[in-house]
């Protein structure tokens, strides 16, 4: 069960856009925290002992050892790119990525689409009631 | 778990929407449980192959990324809207879903001014592998680099890169590639559209697998029924005896066997 402490930074995460991972930054993470990174991506969430089962079937080479995964989990914590969830026996770990930028284009923009693309449909379905 | 098939080329015009609709087609005929989702939210178009017109469209990923409805919702499953292209037909009774981005001017719009929020895209693509119990989930995008590609690109088993024999596509190629090595990828293939006939294919495959020293999956040929067929249907499964058909099919047995 996720504590009160956990509820209250998923709160304050949804409201922050900018915190997260970006597609771009997760691409120029170190090797072994990118791989971290991709198996939390897929599972969604998962304990440090569910982690490390993945881990071991990484390629030899490639395989960081469970004080590597336990070190790069905390670099990745602290930079609010990974969560921790839980308490003591049952935490558990998700990725965290970026919002989607909103267009920087002004919001004038976007009205005026809008309204162009309501009146095109409009005098469409006009145009089709009277053929 | 399924495998995530990502479908990628550096710039438009490849045939990278019909490859991958032809690919899924291929392998929900071999009996494969088979997922497809449009994540050019931009400028979808892989719908139009499966013939999903707006009037036919139900949810769409645009409203599932607003947290209005869940991705189940979204599926479209292939076989219970065949209509009367004769190649669908072939995929009645086949596993095969699709869950479109919207085609509605306002949805996309409002969904570029807005953004959205990635983790869902994610929990969505793996609600879809699992809820939906996929053998493979094809992630078509828009092409070029962009954070979709390269989200899509960390998240896959398997990235297909498409391209035509061109200087353009071979260039950009070559960067689409030197990314997909640096983010260790466990399966990477190319395939050559739209190939001219009169070339020797055999040979651009030896070259193309020499320039990238990456495995080319195979080499599709230019041809104007392609063209005539107008993303009506899915040419493979309409013309199953045709040159480019047969060479799909060398594509999608060469993902199958990927283990």
């Amino acid at each position: 069960m996720s504590g009160v402490f956990d509820r209250l930074s998923k709160k304050l995460g949804e409201k922050d856009d900018s915190s997260g991972i970006s597609p771009l930054d997760l691409a120029n993470l170190p090797q072994a925290q990118r791989q971290l990174m991709r198996i939390l991506l897929r599972e969604l969430e998962m304990s440090l002992s569910a982690l490390m089962g993945l881990v071991e079937e990484l390629p030899e080479g490639k395989r960081p050892t469970q004080a590597e995964v336990e070190e790069a989990l905390k670099s990745l914590a602290l930079e609010g790119w990974v969560i921790k969830m839980g308490e003591d026996a049952q935490i558990t770990y998700k990725a965290n990525l970026r919002r989607k930028a909103p267009s920087t284009l002004a919001q004038s923009i976007w009205s005026t689409l809008d309204a162009r693309i309501g009146e095109a449909k409009e005098s469409g379905l006009k145009k089709d009631q009277q053929g | 778990m399924g495998k995530i098939v990502s479908i990628h080329s550096f710039r438009g015009g490849t045939g990278k929407s019909n490859t991958t609709a032809n690919l899924a087609s291929q392998m929900a005929l071999a009996g494969k449980r088979v997922g497809i989702v449009d994540t050019d939210i931009a400028s979808p178009g892989i719908h139009v192959l499966f013939g999903l017109d707006e009037k036919l469209m139900g949810h769409t990923l645009n409203e599932y990324l607003r947290g209005e409805v869940d991705i189940h919702d979204v599926a479209f499953r292939v076989s219970d809207h065949l209509g009367d292209a004769e190649g669908r037909k072939k995929l009645a009774g086949k596993d095969l879903w699709l869950f479109p981005s919207s085609i509605n001017g306002r949805e996309i719009s409002r969904i570029l001014h807005d953004g959205y929020d990635v983790n869902l895209l994610n929990q969505g693509f793996q609600s879809m592998r699992k809820e939906f119990d996929l053998d493979y989930l094809f992630i078509d995008t828009h092409p070029g680099v962009g954070e979709e590609t390269l989200l899509s690109m960390i998240l896959s088993d398997i990235l297909v890169i498409i391209l035509r024999p061109d200087q353009q596509d071979f260039q950009g190629t070559a960067v689409t590639v030197d990314i997909a090595r640096s983010l260790d990828i466990p399966h990477l293939r190319l395939v050559v559209n739209k190939a001219l006939s009169r070339y020797d294919f055999s040979q651009i495959k030896a070259t193309v697998e020499q320039t990238y020293s990456e495995e080319v999956a195979g080499v599709l040929p230019l041809t104007e029924d392609m063209v005539e067929n107008a993303s009506s249907d899915i040419f493979s499964l309409r013309y199953p005896d045709h040159p480019w058909s047969q060479a799909m099919r060398g594509v999608a047995e060469n993902l199958l066997a990927i283990p």
